[in-house]
């Protein structure tokens, strides 16, 4: 499967701005199951200094910096990506194949898988959120099946409500709200699985969406979207999205993972200005080709 | 106070049973090493004691070294304690510890390297990775920044402490940006100054290497490719705990005090905002958690730091120095693993050994802990982790690196310097045992048990003899060649009261600590160098933009503060004088001066408006008002108070004897309750003193420019509000004549005008001297001719013939005041009354001279103290408040 996906984000301010500095997401070059192609980064106005790098986690950012004076930033980030199908659908095989009881998931080994048990800034393992995964989670039930049953649960238990809560909340104040967007839900399962001594980690992508039926595919229509992935050791991590109530198939693109959101937000920057923002304004568009 | 004889002083002491004391030994017999300073003690006697502990805290008041205190708004800086009995320290039990802080900065280097580098540790599991990860000082963004050269921990703090047997432990470890050097030296200054003959005598290795190696350290850790680095302290600001050794690092260093918004990330680089342009910096020596640094990769509302400054240490283009994430190796746990990486990492043996310790992150030292709940000294890992820290791990203060820390948790009541969020489990009650058993249980690795030490005790200056305190060293190590250079000797802390915490915050008192010679030592001194000669730095590039603004500050705040107590010297006076009510003429000119006063100040209900009459009536009140308020814009006190803060603005420009005045001021009148004439002369001689200081004592570049035309600007508007609050309405010939002479006594001119015209007062004559006489150092003109001078000599002048935006509005004042007349200024246009008439033109014409001179200072201001605009984070497209905005939403 092949997509092009252009991602362009656009502010527009009150005030001038002196300067501006900024972090930009980028698609990685290669993981399992997903190439990238190629990438083109346009940023108006055109930054004084631009470095691309890796993060921790092996995703790549752009740092920018604009020092001339400016009222409107636009960053685009347009990529052609090729998923293979088989390699998404050998890997959760393999795994189901094996009938894996979850609680077999719980010794890790590697320091860096380690890390996805531990608390982070915006997800703390709680008895309550180890009681809400254990609804899935009943005992020798295979890991697979278990997390397709609470992407289901999450589905069914909270409302999609943009607006119920900010980037800052955490999974603990999600299981109380019972509400949220994407993101949220992908910290509450993250939060229920590390309360069950699983390492689950957060990632962070676009999903092909369709249009109504009858109706023509708009422009800018799609959306950035998060969901969690969990380590299953000596095999690989298993994508879910509980937004969606499934398990992560080929119309998933990957940009990044980290331990929540606060470690890979798609955009985030630092402006000088006495103003405010007026006005942004996110275009995504992920679109098949070759087809 | 009781009157000991000499020889009793130590004979006197009393240690308690049980502890090691470093002075005297079990049988109370003193220790050889302490023998000399012993009979010297002896030979003093408690009374002089007491007065060169008194003449240390006048030392230490003059150079104005201050502790802040958190969460206490008050005027005055407290200061720092010194006790002036050393602590002494024998050559070979020194060149143990020195040879054991080397091989731990050594260690905690290589350990460092590793963390931020290849992860060998965590890969080989030599180190368990919930140790690292899980620690808020591991700050994923650092990773792969290194230094150039051989260490990337480039200083290094270890607090020492000894047990009852008299062996030495460490009690903890500061990596993240450590403080106390500073303090030290200065406690060593002070000290060799109060006790000049016995710290000569004891042959006391020095401290000056240590400052040495500091230097040469810093211009080392700066890229290979730069040949003459330039460095800066970064600094939270005058607010921090530890903002005095800031400064003092700075200015004895010879490097710009900085702050975040002082610096700014260009083109993958930090460059200096200073007067004329932006300077590079090349190496930043850090007094600011890391996580404050840098708000686009790390803390996004801290305003401490500068955007970009991880990216350009990643980039190698600057060195921070302790690198950003060295934070990490503050950790509890890591101690325990310590002697097996020193095995492992360095093939030898741990030389001085960590406080025994437990990590429960391993189920040994788990079941260990929670079997010894009740004897252990229970920490977390990292000071958020504590017992009673909430919330966000990374939210601790921005300097969090003073000795001592801050608080303790609820049980923090013991006398071993533990940090915050430390339990004693002795302290606590069984439900709280319970509660942390739970807590441990549920994140073990977050916590280690500790053996408690009973910590030894050194002979401390109490009223009625010497006093056993409790006591920890702090040592200093820096980076250096392919080693560590340690500073010999240290900062000793003690309690300040007997059972109390040692810790800065709560009351801790200082001690300097003198490692004994073994012969005498070359003296030499902190600026001689070897090699060619460097290069001076131009002076406009040393005085960061912040500074000079501060600068400016200082000039004119000391200057209104001038001006204002010589008119409420002359009110007073003129009260006392006419203090029976019995000569109109004196009466009406009381009442003149006092609405001067409320004019001059422009303070809210004072002798005019609304009330006015009534305080008039009865002015003591509103007298002392304008004096001793601090929080009253306009008063003298208020103008003191911006003064200081304008000051420690500006510390590394100005000279230590500023200090000396300053701190003299402060005591004069921000302590005092009630206010009395003699008040004001000590508080004028101060300013004079300041004055004298400018006028002498500073070099004349930028910064200086700033700080007279700061004056000059002052002294202008004050002297034309003075003119206009007086003589701009006529009265009676003996009203007015009393008026003339109080306003020269105010304007300093009044024994010129007596020899000058040998008459009695005349306004026209008056207005020669005050408005035009080009030599009078009061007078308008000579104001403004200066002000004319400091603005061409500013870096960015636009050149010969042209002038600057400040430069116009003063020249058009200056041309308005030399085709001025003052016969016709002089003259009476009207009346508004029956006994008196204005002047209108002469109101016009100094309100006019008013204004200008406030313009150009808002056009020095604009042209060079480019304001940065208010930081902000970009709105993130994720956040729904946004997203609402915006056509698409994050499902």
């Amino acid at each position: 499967m092949k997509y092009r996906v252009a991602h362009t984000t656009a502010y527009h301010y009150e005030d001038d701005v002196t300067s501006s500095y900024g972090q930009v997401q980028l698609v990685p070059r290669g993981i399992p199951g997903q190439t990238c192609e190629r990438q083109e980064v346009r940023i108006e106005p055109v930054p004084a200094d631009y470095q691309e790098r890796s993060d921790f986690f092996g995703n790549r950012f752009a740092y920018f910096e604009i020092s001339s004076v400016h009222r409107d930033l636009s960053v685009t980030t347009t990529s052609w990506i090729e998923i293979s199908t088989p390699a998404r659908r050998d890997l959760l095989g393999a795994i189901e194949a094996t009938g894996t009881p979850w609680e077999a998931a719980r010794v890790i080994t590697e320091p860096e898988g380690r890390q996805f048990l531990l608390d982070s800034p915006l997800v703390t393992t709680s008895a309550d959120l180890a009681a809400y995964g254990r609804l899935s989670f009943t005992d020798g039930r295979p890991i697979v099946e278990a997390l397709d049953d609470l992407a289901h649960r999450v589905h069914g238990d909270f409302a999609f409500k943009p607006g119920a809560t900010l980037v800052s909340t955490t999974a603990q104040e999600v299981l109380l709200i019972k509400a949220g967007v994407c993101q949220d839900f992908a910290h509450l399962v993250i939060g229920c699985m590390r309360s069950l001594g699983l390492a689950a980690r957060y990632v962070s992508g676009y999903l092909e969406t369709n249009p109504p039926p009858g109706r023509p595919r708009q422009q800018g229509a799609d959306v950035s979207h998060a969901w969690a992935s969990v380590l299953v050791p000596g095999m690989g991590w298993i994508d879910l999205d509980p937004t969606n109530s499934q398990l992560v198939n080929e119309r998933y693109v990957v940009t990044a993972w980290g331990r929540d959101y606060s470690d890979v937000p798609p955009l985030k920057g630092v402006i000088f200005t006495h103003g405010t923002t007026l006005d942004l304004e996110v275009m995504v568009d992920v679109i098949r080709e070759g087809e | 106070m009781t009157t000991t004889a000499p020889a009793d002083v130590v004979a006197g002491y009393r240690p308690p049973a049980g502890a090691f004391d470093e002075m005297v030994d079990d049988d109370g017999r003193v220790r050889g090493h302490w023998s000399q300073v012993g009979r010297v003690l002896d030979g003093l006697g408690l009374d002089e004691l007491h007065r060169r502990r008194t003449e240390a805290a006048r030392l230490l008041d003059d150079d104005g070294v201050t502790y802040n205190v958190y969460g206490r708004n008050r005027a005055i800086a407290p200061r720092w304690a010194l006790d002036p009995l050393p602590v002494l320290v024998t050559s070979e039990d020194w060149a143990r510890i020195e040879s054991a802080v080397i091989q731990r900065a050594e260690l905690l280097n290589w350990i460092l390297a590793d963390l931020y580098g290849p992860r060998e540790l965590l890969r080989r599991g030599w180190l368990p990775p919930e140790l690292i990860f899980d620690h808020p000082g591991f700050l994923r963004p650092c990773d792969g920044i290194a230094l150039p050269g051989a260490h990337q921990l480039f200083t290094l703090a270890v607090d020492l402490a000894r047990d009852a047997e008299g062996r030495t432990w460490v009690l903890a470890d500061r990596t993240q940006a450590p403080s106390g050097a500073g303090y030290a030296i200065e406690n060593r200054v002070v000290m060799s100054r109060v006790f000049p003959s016995l710290y000569r005598d004891a042959q006391v290795h020095r401290l000056a290497p240590f400052v040495r190696a500091l230097r040469s350290g810093l211009q080392a850790v700066a890229s290979p490719a730069v040949s003459d680095p330039r460095i800066v302290v970064l600094t939270p600001g005058a607010q921090s705990e530890t903002a005095f050794e800031h400064a003092f690092l700075a200015a004895h260093l010879g490097y710009s005090l900085v702050e975040g918004a002082d610096l700014v990330v260009q083109e993958g680089r930090v460059w200096m905002r200073s007067l004329a342009r932006l300077e590079p910096v090349d190496v930043i020596l850090r007094r600011v958690d890391t996580w404050f640094c840098d708000p686009l990769e790390l803390r996004a509302r801290s305003y401490l730091g500068v955007p970009g400054l991880v990216e350009a240490c990643r980039r190698a283009t600057v060195s921070v120095v302790n690198t950003l994430g060295s934070g990490v190796l503050e950790n509890a746990g890591l101690v325990a693993f310590l002697p097996r990486l020193a095995e492992r990492v360095l093939g030898e043996p741990l030389e001085l050994d960590s406080v025994p310790t437990w990590w429960c992150g391993e189920p040994a030292g788990l079941s260990h802990v929670l079997a010894n709940l009740d004897r252990l000294v229970i920490k977390p890992t990292a000071r958020a982790f504590g017992w009673g820290v909430a919330g966000d791990a990374r939210a601790a203060p921005p300097s969090s690196q003073a000795p001592g820390g801050n608080g303790a948790g609820p049980g923090g009541g013991g006398p071993d310097g533990a940090g915050p969020g430390v339990v004693f489990g002795w302290e606590l009650s069984a439900d709280q045992r319970d509660e942390l058993r739970r807590r441990i249980e549920a994140q073990p690795y977050r916590w280690v048990g500790q053996d408690q030490l009973s910590l030894s005790s050194v002979p401390t200056l109490g009223e009625g003899g010497l006093l056993a305190r409790r006591s920890l060293l702090r040592t200093f190590a820096v980076a250096g060649g392919d080693s560590y250079l340690v500073m010999p000797g240290g900062l000793t802390r003690v309690a300040g009261r007997d059972g109390a915490a040692i810790s800065n915050q709560a009351g801790a008192v200082s001690k300097d600590t003198w490692v004994l010679a073994s012969e005498p030592e070359q003296m030499a001194g902190v600026w001689l160098a070897t090699g060619p000669p460097a290069p001076a730095v131009a002076p406009d590039a040393s005085i960061s933009s912040r500074s000079a603004e501060n600068l400016a500050w200082l000039g004119r705040y000391a200057e209104r503060a001038e001006g204002v107590v010589r008119v409420l010297r002359v009110t007073h006076d003129r009260r006392n004088d006419f203090a029976d009510g019995s000569n109109p003429a004196g009466t009406a000119c009381v009442r003149v001066l006092l609405a001067a006063l409320t004019e001059v100040t422009g303070t809210d209900s004072g002798f005019t408006g609304e009330g006015g009459e009534a305080r008039m009536a009865d002015p003591g009140d509103e007298l002392q008002s304008l004096a001793i308020a601090a929080d009253r814009p306009g008063t003298l006190a208020f103008a003191v108070r911006r003064l200081v803060d304008a000051a420690h603005g500006a510390r590394d420009q100005l000279s230590m004897d500023t200090w000396l005045v300053i701190s003299s001021m402060q005591r004069d009148l921000l302590e005092v309750p009630s206010l009395e004439r003699a008040t004001l002369q000590r508080v004028l001689v101060s300013l004079l003193a300041l004055a004298g200081l400018g006028s002498e004592s500073l070099v004349r570049d930028p910064g200086w420019r700033f700080l007279d035309a700061g004056r000059r600007i002052e002294r202008g508007a004050q002297l034309a509000a003075l003119l206009r609050a007086t003589v701009t309405v006529e009265r009676d010939v003996a009203t007015d004549s009393l008026i003339l002479e109080s306003l020269l006594i105010a304007a300093e001119s009044i024994i010129t005008y007596r020899r000058r015209y040998r008459s009695h007062a005349q306004l026209e004559t008056v207005l020669d001297l005050m408005l035009l006489d080009p030599d009078n150092p009061r007078s308008m003109r000579y104001q403004l001719d200066r002000l004319l001078e400091d603005l061409r000599a500013l870096p960015g002048h636009p050149g010969v013939g042209r002038a600057s935006e400040a430069e116009k509005i003063v020249l058009e004042a200056w041309t308005a005041l030399q085709v001025a007349d003052t016969a016709l200024l002089a003259a009476t246009t009207g009346t508004t009354g029956t006994t008196a008439s204005v002047r209108a033109p002469l109101a016009g014409f100094l309100l006019d001279l008013e204004r200008r001179l406030y313009a150009s200072a808002d056009a020095l201001a604009a042209a060079h103290f480019a304001p940065v605009l208010p930081q902000q984070a970009l709105a993130t497209p994720a956040d729904p408040r946004a997203a609402r905005a915006s056509h698409g939403f994050l499902p």
